[in-house]
């Protein structure tokens, strides 16, 4: 008798030692660890767990056990990470994509106003025999300006198409974007060098 | 038991035909397998899911969360015309292979 009340008062004692919901919430930030895993399929895998423990609930088991089995079947958060990246090695890239658009377009736009500078100083140094002594005015640099960050849509795109395949390593990116800009920039300038002239000689 | 190169083979085909019975979702899907294979084809369950969403990426099935009878809300999925063109194909192949050797084995092929 006193064996069985020792045993019922161990059984209460586990039982209101572990807390479903804190087990959960531990579950979860192990979740939030894998790289690979972005919060809608952490929601999803969550959905999961709650649905096997119910089922392991209506079968009598109680929370712990339910939990540890559950957890069992959908698996180590470590290798459900393994997993999705296997599957899917361009969401490790898609994880916090607006934290990169900010740094990559920052990055970007000093990149793109350092070569301006430079073009700036070239300029002026090949002005007589280069550039046929065009005058670098306000609007032209404005224009170059513009001209670049609109080039940058078109560079992030390229960026995200090389980052999702992980050729191109971020440095050697950064350097094609900036280029890419100046190569904008310079066309452009042409243009509308090219336009003015044009319209000066009627 | 299935072997594990069979399981990774048959989950495309098996995954969109039970779409194609109606829409779904993961710990369904899971139960259905089990169930209809007898308990011979064991999925893990987290290892279902970057399948499903290989096949959304694909563009053949697409996905909705809705609040299911119980309440909570779960990730849904169904099969789209494209799902349902490449489940057509893929129905025709693994009823050549199944008849093939069906045909080796003796065994009264099926209609393809």
């Amino acid at each position: 008798m006193a064996d069985r009340s020792q045993h019922l008062e161990q059984i209460m004692e586990n039982q209101t030692r572990f807390n479903l919901n804190d087990a959960i919430e531990n579950w979860r930030q192990e979740l939030t660890a894998q790289a690979s895993l972005t919060a809608e399929v952490r929601r999803e895998l969550e959905t999961h767990l709650r649905d096997a423990i119910a089922e392991f609930q209506q079968q009598g088991a109680n929370d712990e056990e339910s939990f540890r089995l559950a957890r069992g079947r959908v698996g180590q958060p470590q290798l459900l990470g393994e997993e999705f990246e296997k599957a899917d090695p361009s969401a490790m890239w898609r994880k916090n994509m607006n934290k990169k658009i900010i740094t990559l377009v920052a990055v970007a736009v000093i990149a793109a106003i350092l070569l301006l500078l430079a073009i700036d100083q070239l300029n002026l140094m090949l002005a007589d025999w280069l550039l046929a002594g065009q005058s670098h005015n306000l609007v032209s640099e404005t224009i170059e300006v513009v001209a670049t960050l609109l080039a940058l849509p078109v560079r992030l795109y390229a960026f995200f198409i090389y980052g999702d395949h992980g050729s191109w390593s971020l440095p050697v990116l950064i350097l094609l974007l900036a280029l890419s800009g100046l190569m904008w920039g310079i066309i452009v300038e042409r243009m509308v060098w090219l336009f003015s002239k044009r319209g000066t000689t009627r | 038991m299935l072997a594990k190169d069979m399981v990774a083979a048959s989950a495309k085909p098996l995954l969109l035909s039970i779409l194609a019975e109606g829409e779904s979702y993961g710990y369904e899907i899971i139960q259905k397998v089990r169930e209809l294979s007898g308990g011979q084809i064991q999925w893990s369950d987290g290892m279902l899911y970057p399948v499903l969403h290989r096949l959304e990426r694909d563009g053949l099935i697409d996905s909705e969360w809705k609040e299911a009878e119980s309440g909570r809300e779960r990730k849904y999925y169904f099969l789209n015309s494209d799902g349902r063109k490449v489940l057509k194909t893929e129905r025709q192949q693994w009823l050549t292979v199944h008849n093939t050797l069906s045909k080796l084995w003796k065994i009264k092929p099926a209609s393809i």
